[in-house]
């Protein structure tokens, strides 16, 4: 089985990642730096991180890359438990969290979950806040996804299969013919996109540190923020507009937002696009619907929170205004519905994903409509085109690995004593990457109560959602490890 | 280099795949299983849809070098080519066409294509060498003056035990012998390898003075045995092709078919002059009742690998003692050679390479491939901004072991490179054993 894996391939693909990490890092220091902070023990961390790659990479600089499917799943799992001990080092060095917490804080950043272990965000240092801001950004449009961008560029073959083997299911599509610039465009985009929220917030009050972190947190739809109370800090109407608008547009594919930059409007008509448009309007009228009729506030205030909810739930980036739990049970399903939907597929936002359920429903109707015609040749359609039938399995498998994931890390928090709603939502928040749920891990509470064990199933259970459930059960058949 | 292929069938995948590695490949047909795989396997951007539709070319690149038509239709790969013109600027178009009545038509020039690529004409050709070597294992020629690479056997006892540089005396020196198969093993051979009995050896040089001595390797004062009839077996375009250039030749010729209308076609086609025969109950009754056992040559030509080979062996034991097969897939080729049948490559692996060659013909490094894909050939023209001009070129050690290198000027094959200057127009040639290729073509790439 070793043979036939290029080991060298895999350890050059890491130390890749793994130098552009800690040249990312380098931001935190130099935030640090700004504010006065105590920077050494940062420095001397980052560069040591940075030689050791330079190294490896240095050593392999002739290897020419040739992963199969096999060598890119082991390496996007590596690199995702190897970028989550990379983040958690930092925030052990300055402060008090334990190991366990740590890596769970930074894992929860890289996968966009935006749950935190800290009860207190405020008093943290800057460079800490800028750096749990900044997993989110390298861990949202995938620095795996930029690296196969940038590694292409010096390796013209191998990296295809590691595209794919970190965004499974369904396949990506492409507008470029190489993957590597499909991969920089993307992450064109997604900057250029940042750059923009972070004008808008800062231009309707928020300060510049606020603005470029909570513009890092949006569009990688994670959740982190730099205020105790979440968004709610900024209860300020324009804020809150605007974040809710970007948190939509990133959990819109991202190949949709580069066609129109084409002027090619043909992208947002897709019909995982309008579904999810239609989901969340429905959502958010029928939220603001109860909200209106449970609190004494405004129509305005309450369409804001309401959508500004809807937003973050079903795109799983989970900032926090209002303490959705106090509206009444009807406001908690229709969150829950929202927790249960996730984005749409190429965007930065986790979950099951649109076009599941867009597939799985017409599949229903199909089979309703066979049943009633029992000799009549059917086939599912989406955007006019005919679905491959090994779609549709590749889907009924992630749903029964994603409820399978969802119910055992569920099953486990109730038999640690978490009571049903808290077990049910803190599952769905982890595994879906979305960050808050309801009870005990609320919109108003933290992870941070969690004891040591209990982060590390957590831990996993978000990477094995970021990831989209496959690859890291890949790694668990018997057949993978065997050569024939 | 952009490309865009329209006809994503074997030949448009296997040159998607190739090509892909150092250009931009847009690839588009309207079978969506092709795309889709496609877009499993390869770095390119595969479309799905109608290669004659305007529109679906808005979704390329505005500027692309080269357009590529392989689908399976004539008439549709013309129109694409026009049609792309609508909304892309093409530098070069590229064409496959089946119908050889296209050949003679000047209608290219005008609808502004580069090359066109006749498979069945041009695997005919290949048949049209080897008849003009007819002890000759096999025949490749070059791009360039008068160039072959032959494959012979040697049987003669007068040479066995002389080495290669003493073969290569008695072709005046102005020869090189690149390669050599014994026992099913495939070397590249040092000068002073002693050649046994029954090795096989690639002889690359002039064509006028290896047809002069080459059969001397062969056999010791035997009169080449004149061919007289010969059966081909498939009456589809590559077999009528085939049939022609042996009628040409003044042979007789059979031509064994099941399909009726390939027969009636076939025999309307050759006016007669061959016998077309239907073998809808199989041929066994047939080799009496019209003496196909006195046959000289056997060509069989089908589009079905296993029937060709099984066709092949069939020949061979009945003892006609040249059996050319017909190679269609790639994958077949090693089992072919193997087997000891002189392979042709088949209607599509024909435009694969063809293409491959036109694509690449520019500057880049020509590859081709000989003795059953086990040795590879790498042909470089040295242009005014090589690397090398007037410059000696260095062989690094880890490529002189691996590999033969010669350089070609004007009708000379020049050995000893390491002394030579390169001039514009000369061609670096090097041969070695196919799993150095990519080693030697990166070398090139970056030396030469």
């Amino acid at each position: 089985m070793i043979r036939t894996i290029d080991i060298k391939g895999i350890v050059k693909f890491i130390a890749t990642t793994g130098t552009l990490l800690a040249l990312f890092l380098l931001s935190p220091i130099a935030i640090g730096l700004l504010y006065g902070e105590d920077i050494q023990a940062f420095l001397i961390y980052d560069l040591a991180l940075l030689l050791i790659n330079a190294l490896f990479w240095f050593g392999l600089r002739h290897h020419t890359i040739a992963m199969k499917i096999k060598g890119s799943i082991i390496a996007v799992n590596l690199i995702w438990l190897l970028l989550g001990l990379a983040g958690a080092i930092p925030l052990m060095l300055y402060t008090s969290l334990d190991f366990s917490s740590a890596f769970f804080e930074s894992i929860s950043g890289f996968t966009t979950t935006g749950a935190t272990v800290f009860s207190d965000i405020e008093s943290l240092p800057k460079m800490i806040l800028f750096l749990r801001s900044l997993t989110h950004w390298l861990g949202g449009m995938g620095i795996i996804v930029l690296g196969v961008g940038l590694l292409s560029i010096i390796n013209p073959t191998g990296s295809l299969s590691m595209f794919r083997a970190e965004s499974t299911g369904i396949s990506m599509d492409k507008i470029a013919p190489k993957i590597r610039d499909t991969a920089l465009m993307l992450w064109g985009i997604y900057s250029v996109l940042t750059l923009i929220d972070m004008f808008l917030l800062h231009y309707f009050g928020m300060g510049w540190f606020d603005a470029i972190n909570h513009a890092f947190s949006t569009i990688s739809t994670g959740g982190f923020s730099t205020k105790n109370s979440s968004m709610g800090a900024f209860d300020d109407g324009a804020i809150i507009w605007i974040t809710t608008f970007f948190m939509i547009v990133s959990g819109i594919n991202f190949l949709a937002h580069l066609r129109f930059l084409h002027r090619d409007y043909g992208g947002y008509q897709s019909e995982e696009i309008r579904y999810y448009l239609a989901t969340f309007l429905l959502l958010a009228l029928l939220l603001s619907g109860v909200h209106i009729g449970s609190s004494d506030m405004g129509i305005e205030a309450s369409l804001r929170h309401s959508f500004f909810t809807v937003a973050s739930v079903l795109t799983t980036t989970g900032f926090a205004t209002l303490n959705y739990e106090e509206w009444g049970h009807v406001a908690v399903s229709i969150v829950f519905v929202a927790m249960l939907v996730g984005g749409t597929t190429g965007s930065t936002a986790g979950g099951v994903k649109v076009i599941r359920y867009v597939i799985l429903f017409k599949n229903m109707f199909t089979e309703i409509k066979r049943t009633l015609h029992p000799n009549a040749v059917l086939s599912i359609f989406i955007d006019n085109k005919k679905l491959k039938s090994s779609l549709l399995t590749s889907i009924a498998g992630f749903f029964t690995l994603y409820i399978l994931t969802s119910v055992i890390v569920m099953l486990y928090l109730y038999a640690r004593g978490l009571d049903e709603m808290s077990a049910i939502s803190t599952a769905l928040a982890t595994v879906g990457n979305i960050g808050p749920g309801f009870g005990a891990v609320g919109p108003v509470e933290n992870y941070g109560f969690f004891s040591w064990y209990d982060k590390w199933v957590l831990s996993m259970a978000m990477i094995i959602g970021r990831l989209e459930c496959y690859t890291l059960y890949l790694m668990l058949s018997k057949t993978f490890w065997k050569r024939f | 280099m952009k490309i865009i292929i329209a006809g994503a069938g074997k030949v448009g995948y296997h040159l998607a795949k190739t090509l892909s590695l150092y250009h931009e490949i847009t690839i588009i047909d309207k079978n969506f299983e092709a795309i889709s795989t496609i877009q499993d396997d390869l770095d390119v951007l595969a479309i799905c849809g109608d290669v004659e539709s305007p529109k679906i070319y808005a979704q390329c690149m505005k500027k692309v070098d080269f357009f590529v038509a392989v689908t399976n239709s004539d008439e549709v790969n013309m129109i694409a080519s026009l049609i792309i013109d609508d909304t892309i600027e093409v530098d070069k178009k590229i064409i496959r066409l089946k119908n050889s009545f296209f050949l003679e038509s000047k209608i290219f020039e005008k609808l502004n294509i580069y090359a066109t690529v006749f498979s069945s004409y041009h695997v005919a050709s290949t048949l049209k060498r080897l008849l003009e070597f007819p002890l000759a294992n096999n025949v490749k020629e070059f791009n360039m003056a008068n160039f072959i690479m032959l494959s012979v056997r040697v049987c003669n006892p007068d040479y066995v035990g002389y080495n290669i540089r003493e073969i290569c005396k008695e072709f005046d020196d102005v020869v090189a012998i690149v390669g050599l198969e014994r026992d099913k093993h495939f070397t590249v051979p040092k000068p002073s390898e002693v050649v046994k009995r029954e090795d096989l050896l690639y002889i690359v040089g002039n064509k006028e003075i290896i047809k002069r001595r080459y059969a001397n390797l062969e056999a010791p004062q035997k009169k080449e045995k004149k061919l007289e009839n010969c059966i081909v077996f498939g009456a589809n375009r590559v077999g009528v092709e085939m049939a022609k250039v042996l009628l040409d030749y003044g042979l007789e010729v059979k031509i064994i078919e099941q399909n009726l209308d390939l027969c009636e076609q076939a025999s309307e086609v050759l006016q007669g002059e061959a016998i077309v025969l239907n073998s809808k109950y199989g041929w066994g009754h047939l080799l009496k009742e019209e003496g196909l056992d006195s046959a000289d040559m056997v060509i069989a030509s089908t589009t079905n690998d296993e029937y060709n080979m099984i066709k092949s062996i069939e020949a061979k034991e009945v003892g006609i003692s040249k059996v050319i097969a017909i190679n269609n897939d790639r994958e077949y080729y090693s089992l072919m050679h193997a087997l000891g049948l002189v392979v042709i490559r088949g209607e599509k692996i024909d435009t694969y390479y063809s293409i491959l060659e036109q694509i690449n013909a520019d500057s880049l490094i020509v590859q081709k491939r000989y003795c059953g894909g086990r040795g590879v050939v790498l042909l470089k023209e040295i242009s005014s901004d090589s690397r090398s001009l007037n410059r000696v070129i260095k062989l690094p050690s880890k490529i002189k072991e691996c590999c033969d290198g010669y350089i070609i000027r004007e009708n000379n094959i020049l050995s000893e490179i390491e002394n030579i200057s390169p001039q514009v127009g000369d061609k670096l040639i090097l041969f070695a054993r196919s799993d150095y290729a990519d080693t030697l073509e990166k070398w090139i790439y970056q030396a030469v």
